[in-house]
């Protein structure tokens, strides 16, 4: 049985294809994780669990040690996204692992794309998210370590993934709560969603799949979804009506000023340059952010999406996903019905106050 | 008025031994050790930890905290109370060494694996002539107090309790998790809300588990109640949820809410606090029930302390918690697989399969 690593184990995605490769037996699975805590859920199995950050090469070596494969499902800061993926490669050559599948987005071809889009198209270097350019990089920075090392590859595009502990379900299902859910231009955007387990079963297949070397495949449902369609289940388990939802007007797709000026404190080498602003300074500076915020958004001023939700929820293209159709053979196994059903099962395992029409039998 | 910053009503200071210096003892004892030092509360502090780095790091939290160089330095010492905050697997045989060695012992839970080894402890305890007080620090704050006060007027017909959220205790490594450990999520966090549960309604007549431990340790738990006087409850504990929804208790005459017991106040349904006005005095503290978990915590010691001076009883004695201790064994021992229901029919199958292997290791 192939012993495959996974790295962010106890992330959304990751800590799902722990619990069905355990349970199915498809592989000798090793989670790892950045901190001995985070193990917890996990760890409701019993595995080799092991402890290790992927921006450290020596310590995740030896972490990696006795695995043929791994799967990069670790999700973090800027530096982690751009620095990790080859980290992890350079880490998984040293332990004598042959292959790695790296979970990107399909946010590296930005939510704007044009039709007729896909994995040949070159990838966009300006996104007004910073995201996703982040995931550019780390998918290049990818790509060379593998090429030095000799590693074999695989990079899975997915686009918005949902399931059972996804922040996408659980984060709307919060603000449906809190009174402050919304959508924009109607949740009539495209989703371009995948199913948690179809992503799993995409990993698979990259794993075993010859022809899948090297490349990058775009990976999505088959359904055609749209954000309306993905949240209106939502709604509807917590005995909500679609009109608590706020339909909120697109906004022009860049960064406010003032939004650039958050993004630095992301950025190193400004993270730098502002550790170096005299303390005295500091605060007036500040002051005339604050100032300039207020500028732009008034208190009376109709709410406004954020840009990254704008962007998202205005996506007018189908990404194709026949190129992983064809050479890895992807079928995704669960249907958009079924999918819904299990999400909703999960909002009500997690606490969420699942109206009782929408519970499964005990 | 915080009960930190009370001067002790009494003299002479109490000498304490801390045992056991990880997580808990650095983050909680030791602050609140400090701040009755200051108050004159406590003398001399020793520290004991199998690490002595561990126990020297903590020793530097307090003014003059010394370190013990051995179990049999601390046995042998002078001090009148030990703390034990070791890990939880050695809590009954330091608490039975220390009784033995003629010192009053404040355990953390679980002071006990199971009903037997607690009732002779208790037994030890009365024969020598020493308290052992466990560290149900809930007990201490205004809400659970309020709780017994208001549910000792009325019965309540149904109570459902969410609690849990995305583990982030500072362990040293996944062995915290080892199933040889038993189901900690139940005796940490389950401790605390079996306990109050008792204390508030008596003992339940009927009380099972289900957890989703697959040859591992569990990090979600179901627990299912039910009292001789017809009121039912739900206890829910997550180590990877975050459960907002606190308690909910259901009466003839209206509902009671409280999202966090330590911090927060029981609200009625119409969100106003349930009894403004109301007020429990801990004996041995001039501070009344604390409204904050550190506070709680500050005052549970205060009480120990005062009882060690002989001018309080224990708020929190060992006996009463005996029964929370063998309800808790015997559900861990009978808990069934709480089933997550996003697996496919074969993970379903297999999980079931993981549970009766993980059943019967356990039982050989």
């Amino acid at each position: 049985m192939l012993r495959v690593a996974v790295i962010g184990a106890n992330g959304f995605v990751g800590s799902r294809l722990v619990e069905q490769w355990h349970l199915e037996e498809r592989a000798d699975v090793v989670p790892v994780v950045r901190r001995p805590g985070a193990a917890a859920a996990v760890l409701r199995f019993g595995l080799d669990c092991r402890v290790a950050d992927a921006l450290d090469e020596r310590v995740l070596a030896r972490a990696l040690a006795g695995c043929d494969a791994v799967v990069h499902a670790g999700a973090g800061p800027r530096t982690f996204v751009t620095q990790s993926p080859a980290c992890v490669v350079r880490a998984a050559a040293k332990a004598g692992a042959h292959t790695v599948v790296y979970l990107s987005s399909m946010a590296v071809h930005g939510w704007q794309a044009r039709p007729g889009t896909d994995e040949a198209t070159p990838l966009p270097r300006r996104h007004p998210v910073s995201y996703n350019r982040w995931k550019v990089r780390g998918e290049r920075a990818l790509s060379s370590a593998c090429r030095d090392t000799g590693t074999r590859f695989v990079i899975l595009r997915p686009g918005i993934v949902y399931g059972p502990r996804s922040q996408w379900i659980g984060g709307f299902a919060r603000a449906v709560l809190e009174g402050s859910a919304y959508v924009v231009a109607g949740g009539r955007g495209a989703c371009n969603a995948i199913y948690v387990d179809n992503l799993v079963h995409a990993v698979g297949l990259a794993l075993e799949r010859e022809g899948a070397a090297g490349e990058a495949f775009l990976v999505a449902d088959d359904d055609a979804v749209t954000w309306r369609m993905l949240y209106e289940p939502v709604c509807r388990a917590l005995g909500r009506s679609w009109d608590a939802v706020a339909d909120l007007a697109p906004r022009a797709p860049r960064p406010t000023p003032g939004e650039r000026l958050l993004a630095l404190t992301d950025d190193p080498a400004a993270r730098v340059m502002l550790d170096r602003v005299p303390r005295a300074l500091r605060k007036p500076v500040r002051r005339v952010a604050v100032r300039r915020f207020a500028e732009e958004s008034p208190p009376d001023a109709p709410r406004r999406p954020t840009l990254e939700t704008s962007i998202l929820q205005t996506c007018g293209y189908r990404f194709p996903t026949a190129k992983a159709r064809r050479l890895l053979g992807f079928a995704p196994p669960v249907a958009f019905d079924e999918a819904c059903r299990r999400t909703v099962a999960w909002l009500d395992f997690a606490g969420y106050p699942v109206a009782g029409a929408a519970r499964g039998p005990a | 008025m915080r009960p930190g910053d009370s001067r002790a009503p009494w003299t002479p200071p109490v000498n304490v031994v801390l045992v056991g210096c990880g997580a808990v003892a650095r983050s909680y004892y030791a602050p609140a050790l400090a701040q009755l030092l200051a108050g004159g509360w406590v003398g001399a502090v020793r520290l004991f930890d199998l690490s002595p780095a561990r126990a020297t790091k903590v020793a530097a939290l307090l003014p003059a905290g010394a370190v013990a160089p051995s179990w049999e330095a601390v046995l042998e010492g002078r001090e009148e109370l030990a703390i034990v905050a070791s890990p939880p697997v050695a809590h009954a045989e330091q608490v039975r060494a220390l009784l033995e060695h003629g010192m009053h012992v404040l355990c953390e839970k679980p002071f006990a694996p199971d009903r037997a080894a607690a009732e002779s402890l208790v037994d030890l305890a009365r024969e020598r002539g020493l308290l052992c007080a466990v560290g149900m620090v809930r007990r201490f704050s205004r809400s659970a107090c309020l709780l017994r006060q208001l549910l000792s007027e009325e019965c309540p017909t149904r109570l459902v309790w969410h609690e849990g959220s995305p583990f982030h205790w500072p362990v040293d490594s996944p062995a915290y998790f080892a199933p040889e450990a038993g189901n900690r999520l139940l005796w940490d966090i389950g401790s605390h809300v079996v306990d109050l549960l008792i204390w508030w309604l008596g003992v339940p007549h009927e009380l099972a588990c289900r957890d989703d431990a697959m040859g591992g340790a569990a990090t979600n738990c179901l627990l299912e109640l039910a009292w001789p006087d017809g009121c039912s409850g739900e206890v829910r504990l997550s180590r990877e949820y975050d459960f907002a929804g606190g308690l909910v208790v259901e009466r003839p005459s209206g509902v009671l809410a409280c999202r966090d017991v330590a911090e927060a106040d029981v609200l009625r349904a119409s969100h106003e606090p349930a009894a403004p006005d109301f007020e429990q005095r801990i004996p041995g503290s001039p501070a009344p029930a604390g409204r904050t978990f550190l506070d709680c915590l500050e005052l549970q010691l205060q009480n120990v302390l005062g009882a060690v001076r002989g001018v309080a009883p224990l708020w929190a004695p060992a006996e009463d918690v005996v029964e929370g201790v063998g309800a808790l064994a015997t559900v861990e021992a009978g808990s069934r697989l709480l089933e997550s229901p996003w697996l496919s029919r074969r993970e379903l199958d297999s999980a079931r399969a993981l549970r009766a292997g993980a059943c019967e290791v356990a039982s050989c």
